[in-house]
């Protein structure tokens, strides 16, 4: 992968909003798309005041090379993108995630933009425990990485 | 036998605050034979174990990729326990 034209990052604590967008600029590329994900301070009824994010790194970098690779696939090998993820805890208003996409024409940026953080979402190995204002917390649910009889393994226990 | 480390992540951390736990291992073992093993393992470690579920709905990966469920551990002494993904 050219380390130019891809930033993958995991860093400690908040996402710099800055950093992903002063990587963009591109003297050929007319559109530029940028997604950030907060911390908010409601979820399901209740009360959150920080979210804690723990993340295999090793693994989650391959993942989102793999995603941006697929996304430059999809729209055009041109395609500049930076993807930063935070992780410990994070206060309500701090930045989890930050995607900068960076494309010739506006169309292809906010597309590729979208397909980055929703296949983050669900192929990306990072899991977070919401803390809530009445002093409990609770590991949040997410999407199984791995296919396989459950039924099966239950019943061999 | 061989002496297999797991890293556990995210809702499996409350079974081993560590987050880490040792257990033997054979290479002939698939990642379903492996989380049945640490299951296992928490339950001796823990008497009131109940995250069964959420061990057996995790992927088990190393360090650059997620085992398919068919292949073998082989001579791996590192493997780790992904419950499913929430990030963003």
């Amino acid at each position: 992968m050219d380390s130019k034209r891809t930033i993958i990052k995991i860093v400690k604590g908040a996402v710099q909003a800055e950093e992903v967008v002063d990587t963009l600029t591109h003297p050929a590329h007319g559109g530029q798309a940028c997604f950030f994900g907060a911390v908010r301070n409601l979820n399901h009824g209740r009360d959150v005041l920080a979210v804690s994010y723990e993340c295999h790194t090793s693994l989650a970098m391959t993942v989102l090379e793999e995603i941006v690779n697929e996304a430059r696939i999809k729209w055009g090998d041109e395609l500049v993108a930076v993807v930063i993820h935070g992780t410990e805890k994070l206060n309500v208003g701090e930045i989890s995630v930050g995607i900068g996409v960076s494309t010739p024409h506006r169309d292809e940026a906010f597309e590729a933009c979208r397909y980055i953080i929703e296949q983050l979402k669900v192929r990306a190995p990072i899991w977070k425990q919401e803390h809530y204002i009445d002093g409990d917390s609770e590991w949040l649910k997410g999407h199984e990485l791995c296919r396989h009889s459950k039924h099966t393994t239950e019943k061999s226990l | 036998m061989k002496t297999t480390q797991i890293t556990l992540f995210g809702k499996l951390r409350k079974w081993a605050p560590q987050g880490l736990i040792e257990v033997a291992t054979q290479s002939e073992m698939n990642p379903q034979l492996l989380r049945e093993v640490v299951a296992r393992e928490l339950s001796k470690r823990n008497p009131d174990f109940m995250g069964l579920s959420e061990l057996l709905s995790s992927a088990v990966a190393n360090e650059s990729r997620v085992l398919r469920e068919d292949e073998l551990i082989g001579d791996s002494k590192e493997f780790f326990l992904l419950p499913p993904v929430c990030g963003g």
